[in-house]
Parts: structure tokens; C-alpha cells; sequence
């Protein structure tokens, strides 16, 4: 069973994120900010981090950032969930190297999706 | 005779005596030109005592005047005398210019006829010689005077036959000379008549053509012509023996005159235009040449003007100049209101990104949480699911309400500035009031957050209870969603004289300094907010909400420490 953590501040957009994907059969991790999303990483390895862009504290370039610093948890593949719909902002994610980009408000499979492309 | 005799001496005496007596100048001389004797008529010609040249050599007597270069007397008597002592014959001499010596040693002149004659003896010796002379200066000088005289009557008779030539020739050359001079005369005559016509032609060009005023060299007018009274409306009468300042107008300052007199002082002519000053007090602008005449030291002794009438080209420059000043302050003007109007698009297009980030945003949140909730409640068919379709039912209500309350924020918005939104005044218990919204509010504190309500004075006001409402919550829904967990919000309300003073104070992030100005700014969000939920649109929509009440709106922060916020406004809304 693969490990998903989800860093999301939105209270409703994380529970039901976690809601979907536990029942595609995921197990998932969730933190509201990227802090604890952080430490939750280093603590479990997941295999794949799904995290939001802008968040209170640490956003989501920071926190991506901070992961590719950390040689433990350097290699878990990302994706950037936000409501941002400008160009320049899904480019600054795609060339730190996220694995991918998910618009708000997405289409669960679309998720799903983009999920299994990361697990090939 | 008395070398050989034997006579008396008595004899001698008598003999000698005789001798000097003898009329005639005698000198008699021993050969060796000695002299032996001499008559009483030689010693009173030559102006001789007998006892001062008895015994001596007659040349140490009578020598040469040393005055006279030419005087050859001396050498002529010593010619004849060794004549007569070498041939015994008598030696007769012409006469000879022989000046005597006078007592005082100056010369007197002297014509002589000398007659040198041996006395020989019985051996043919000569023993002495006789020498006689006759002084025939007045006759030769009566001679000289004639033959001088005769000279000068020669000489004016032919001087006056040369002046008679002369007369004629002169006559003749004058003659001449007056032809010439009548022939110049009437040449110049028609010159001069014809350099008079081109004078009184240019002059009658000038004074039909210009204004002319003639000055001595201090600039007393001496001469005006017609343009000259008429422009400047004064008589030819009042004008001269005026100094030319009495039509100075004052235009130009002291620095223009004293050019204008040291260029024309100084010889050369001086060019420009004045404004001058008429009788009747009006101006006019003269194109002005003003020409020194000078003497012959070389300064001015008078001043000719000519001017011409511009005031008509200088009105119109004068005219264009203020057309000009004015089409640049229009210039200027559009230009501002350009600039104001190009920085309230630069500030729409700002906004509008604002709005773009923040409708993204705001809008996109909630229905992700629409879109997933559906999803789930998709997901959920069986009977046992039926608490998760509910709350993921009322997840979907709410997520509706927050995009209602921003379309609402946009509405009223779209209201206020319209201006249509209407006051409702109405009497309430502020206190209660203060009191309900903090009821309100308790069900969206963060953990351990709270809100703490002071309350001092009056209660009872007339206001617009939905406006102030909304003033109200949005101001401590901010302070609760900038302020971390666990933190206190204090809200604190005083009314006094007629005034509510209202405080939020909250222990959050702050705003920076460098923000706080735009903040009241539509869409604005400063940049630690960025990552807060927010619209922009509610510290914008509250101002505009206190200035309908009539108050006014303030905060001070610290980034870090928290913020403050200062609602004031009247207890009875007029």
C-alpha cells in the first residue's frame, strides 16, 4: 500500500483530498501546514508528497525546497496542488522539479491519475 | 746835403724846421727805410707824433690792417721803394688802399697816392729817399658813393622794367585763374544743386517713411518731422528743447538706455526696438537706428533717430506669447491630468491583477471543496454513508455561503461607490450590540484565542445597525484570522460627548511599514497576508462604510507585535 502525504491548509479541501484518496486505497498522511508536512515527511518517507502552494509559515516552493536539501526524502516524488492559475507560477513549480501541477478546483481522477504516472 | 756839410747846427735847425713845415706829407728815409724825418701834414694824416716814429723802421710804424685780408699796402710800398733805391729813379705808386692805425690801435680807412723818390750823392749813392704821399681818400670815396649810387638807379630802373613784365604776367595768369575759378564755380554749382535735390529727395523718403527726431548731443530734441507728432501725440512745439526722455514709457530698465548711450557716445550707431510713451499716456513700440554725427574730434555733437511703428508686430509677438504661456499651462495641465489618469489605470491594471490573484484564489478554494465534496458524496451510495453525504452536504452549503459572502463583498462594494447604499438610522443598546458580535465571533477563534469586550459610558445610540455590523465584524474577524492561536483580541468601546471611540487591538503579525499606506487599497493585500485567505476588499469596503457614518478610520502596527485599529464616529448620526 502506497504512503501519500498531503500538506494543505484549507480544512475542507484536505479532508476530503484525504477522504478521496483513502478510498482509491491510499494510505494518506495530512498536515496543515508545511512545517509539520516536513517532519511528517522525514518520519515516514512517503511515497509520494501531494502539497499546496500558498499556505500561512512555510509556502509550497519552501517546503519543496527544503525537501530537495534533505537527502532522505530528496527522491519522493511532488506535486503542487493550487488555486494559482498563472503561467508563471505553474512554471516556477514545474522547473524546480515537481513531478506535477493540479489546478483548483481538479477532477479526482485527474488526481488519481497523475498519481499512477509518478508511481511509473 | 747835410751828411757832407759842415754847416751849424743852427743851419740844420733852421733847415729842418723849414722841412717840417713843408705843406705836404713828406717822410724822408735812410736807405735802410729808417725814418730821418717828417713834415707836420704826414704826422696829422697819419694821426702820428713825430717823436713816437723818428728813428724807426717805417713798416714797424705803418704795418698792415690785420682786419683787412686783402690788404696789400705793405707790400706794394716795399715793392716801389727797393725800386727806387735799386734803379735811383723815382717810384710813383697807384693809388693804394693803406689803412692808418689809429692811437687805439683800430684802423682807419685810407686811400693814398705815393711818390717814393732817391736822393743820390755826388758818388751816385742813394742816401736818402724822399717819400710823399697825397691822402686821396675823400676823393675816392666820393667816387665810391657816386658810382653806388649810379648802381642803384641802374638797378631800380631795371627792377621796374622786371616788375612792369611781372605785372602783366600776372595779369595774364589771373586772367587765367578766374576762367578756371568761374568754370569751377558753375560746376560746382550744378553739383551742388543736384546733391541738393537727392538730399531733399531722401529727405522727403525719410519723413514719409519714418519717424525722425534730430537730438543735440545731450538729447535735447532739436528737430521732430510729422510720424514723429503723430505718434507720439505731442507738437512740434512741445517736443523741441525737450530731453527725448519725455517719451520714455519706463518699459526698459536703466542697463538698455545706458547700452544704448555708450554705443552712440562712443561714435557708433545703436539699433533695437523701445517702447515709448505717447502724451495721452499710451505706448508704442518703435523699430529704432539711431545715427551720431560727429565733429572733428571725432565726438558726437548730434544724434538723427529714425524709428519705425511696430507696435502692431510687437502686440501680435506679444499676443503669441501669452497664447503660448497659455497653451503651456494647458499643456502642462493635460499633461497632469494625463499623468493622474495614466497612474489610475496603472493603479486599475494593478488592482485588476489583485483581483485575478485574489478571485483565483477566494473563488477556486471553495469550489475545489464543491467539486471533491460532490465527488465523495458520489462515492458514498450506501445507507451506512449517509453522516458523510450530510457533511459533506453542509461542506458544499458553506463553501456556497464563503463565494455568496464574496460576491456580497463585491456587491456592496458596487454600492457604496455608486452611492447606493441607504442609512437606516435606529436607536440601540451599543453594549448589547458589542456584546452579540462577540458571540458571533467565538465560533471562528483559533484554539486558545479569545475576545475580550470593554465597555465604557453611554449606550444608547442612533446609527445604522447593519453598517456599523459590518464595520464591526470584519475588523475583529481580521484581527482573529492575523493573530496566532492562543492570543487575545481586545475590543473596546467608550462613548464620550457624542462621540464613539471603537479599538481593535490584536496580538497578530502586524503590517509592514512600507505596506500600511495602500492598505485601505481595493484587492490589497499585504505581502505576510499573501498566503492568508482574504479578498482585499474588506478594510476597503469598511472606510468607505465609517465615512458614510460619518467617522473616520485609523490604525497603527508593528509588524510582529500587532495592530491596532481606531473606528471613530458621532453617538447620533445627523
Amino acid at each position: 500500500m502506497k504512503t501519500v502525504l498531503l500538506i494543505e491548509d484549507n480544512v475542507d479541501i484536505r479532508e476530503n483530498t484525504c477522504e478521496l484518496l483513502e478510498l482509491e486505497g491510499y494510505n494518506v498522511l495530512v498536515a496543515d501546514n508545511g512545517l509539520t508536512g516536513l517532519i511528517l515527511a522525514k518520519e515516514h518517507i512517503p511515497d509520494i508528497i501531494l502539497c499546496d502552494i500558498m499556505m500561512p509559515g512555510a509556502n509550497g516552493y519552501e517546503v519543496f525546497n527544503a525537501l530537495k536539501n534533505d537527502a532522505t526524502v530528496s527522491a519522493i516524488p511532488l506535486i503542487f496542488l493550487s488555486a494559482s492559475v498563472e503561467k508563471k507560477a505553474i512554471e516556477k513549480g514545474l522547473n524546480m522539479g515537481a513531478m506535477g501541477y493540479i489546478q483548483k478546483p481538479f477532477d479526482p481522477q485527474e488526481l488519481f491519475d497523475m498519481i499512477t504516472i509518478c508511481f511509473e | 746835403m747835410i751828411a757832407q756839410s759842415t754847416r751849424t747846427l743852427e743851419d740844420e735847425a733852421v733847415f729842418r724846421y723849414l722841412f717840417e713845415a713843408v705843406p705836404g706829407s713828406y717822410i724822408v728815409l735812410l736807405p735802410d727805410l729808417t725814418i730821418y724825418a717828417v713834415s707836420d701834414a704826414y704826422l696829422t694824416a697819419t694821426m702820428t707824433k713825430r717823436e713816437e716814429i723818428a728813428g724807426l723802421h717805417l713798416f714797424e710804424v705803418f704795418p698792415d690792417n690785420p682786419d683787412d685780408t686783402t690788404a696789400d699796402g705793405v707790400s706794394n710800398l716795399r715793392a716801389s721803394l727797393n725800386f727806387a733805391l735799386k734803379n735811383k729813379t723815382p717810384s710813383s705808386m697807384a693809388v693804394q688802399k693803406y689803412d692808418i692805425r689809429r692811437p687805439d690801435g683800430s684802423f682807419e680807412e685810407r686811400y693814398w697816392s705815393p711818390l717814393n723818390k732817391p736822393v743820390l750823392n755826388s758818388k751816385n749813392e742813394v742816401i736818402f729817399i724822399i717819400h710823399r704821399v697825397e691822402d686821396v681818400t675823400d676823393f675816392i670815396r666820393l667816387q665810391k658813393e657816386r658810382s653806388a649810387k649810379e648802381k642803384i638807379a641802374e638797378d631800380l630802373r631795371l627792377h621796374t622794367l622786371e616788375m612792369e613784365m611781372e605785372i602783366v604776367n600776372r595779369s595774364q595768369e589771373i586772367q587765367k585763374l578766374n576762367e578756371e575759378l568761374e568754370q569751377k564755380v558753375t560746376e560746382r554749382t550744378a553739383t551742388l544743386a543736384s546733391v541738393n535735390k537727392d538730399i531733399s529727395d531722401y529727405q522727403f523718403a525719410l519723413d514719409a517713411s519714418s519717424i525722425v527726431a534730430v537730438t543735440d548731443h545731450r538729447g535735447t530734441i532739436q528737430h521732430v518731422n510729422d510720424n514723429f507728432c503723430s505718434i507720439s501725440k505731442y507738437t512740434r512745439d512741445e517736443l523741441i528743447g525737450q530731453n527725448h526722455r519725455i517719451v520714455n514709457s519706463g518699459y526698459h530698465n536703466k542697463e538698455f538706455f545706458r547700452h544704448l548711450w555708450h554705443t552712440i557716445a562712443h561714435g557708433r550707431i545703436w539699433k533695437g526696438e523701445i517702447k515709448n510713451r505717447a502724451k495721452d499716456g499710451s505706448t508704442y513700440w518703435v523699430d529704432t537706428t539711431i545715427v551720431p554725427f560727429l565733429n572733428e574730434q571725432g565726438k558726437p555733437y548730434k544724434y538723427l533717430a529714425i524709428r519705425s511703428d511696430i507696435t502692431q508686430r510687437q502686440k501680435a509677438e506679444e499676443e503669441i506669447l501669452k497664447l503660448n504661456e497659455g497653451l503651456e499651462l494647458k499643456v502642462k495641465a493635460r499633461t497632469l491630468e494625463l499623468t493622474q489618469l495614466l497612474e489610475r489605470e496603472k493603479e486599475l491594471n494593478e488592482m485588476k491583477s489583485r483581483f485575478v490573484a485574489m478571485a483565483s484564489h477566494e473563488f477556486r478554494t471553495p469550489l475545489s471543496a464543491v467539486l471533491s465534496s460532490l465527488a465523495l458524496i458520489e462515492s458514498y451510495s450506501k445507507e451506512e454513508h449517509e453522516e458523510k453525504r450530510k457533511k459533506h452536504i453542509e461542506r458544499i452549503k458553506s463553501s456556497v455561503r464563503n463565494l455568496t459572502g464574496i460576491l456580497g463583498d463585491f456587491l456592496s462594494l458596487d454600492k457604496l461607490e455608486q452611492g447606493k447604499l441607504e442609512i437606516c438610522k435606529e436607536a440601540f443598546d451599543l453594549f448589547e450590540f458589542g456584546r452579540d458580535i462577540v458571540e458571533e465571533l467565538n465560533g471562528m477563534l483559533k484554539p486558545g484565542q479569545q475576545v475580550t469586550l470593554e465597555y465604557r459610558g453611554e449606550q444608547e445610540i442612533m446609527q445604522d445597525k447593519k453598517i456599523l455590523r459590518n464595520v464591526f465584524l470584519n475588523l475583529l474577524s481580521n484581527a482573529v484570522k492575523y493573530s496566532p492561536e492562543n492570543k487575545t483580541i481586545h475590543f473596546l468601546i467608550e462613548i464620550n460627548t457624542g462621540r464613539v471611540l471603537v479599538n481593535v487591538k490584536d496580538e497578530g503579525i502586524g503590517i509592514p511599514e512600507e505596506e500600511q499606506q495602500n492598505l485601505f487599497g481595493k484587492f490589497y493585500r499585504a505581502k505576510n497576508a499573501m498566503n492568508i485567505q482574504g479578498t482585499g476588499l474588506g478594510l476597503n469596503i469598511v472606510q468607505k462604510y465609517v465615512e458614510l457614518l460619518d467617522g473616520t478610520i485609523c490604525f497603527t502596527s508593528k509588524p510582529g507585535e500587532g495592530t491596532i485599529f481606531t473606528v471613530e464616529f458621532p453617538q447620533n448620526l445627523s
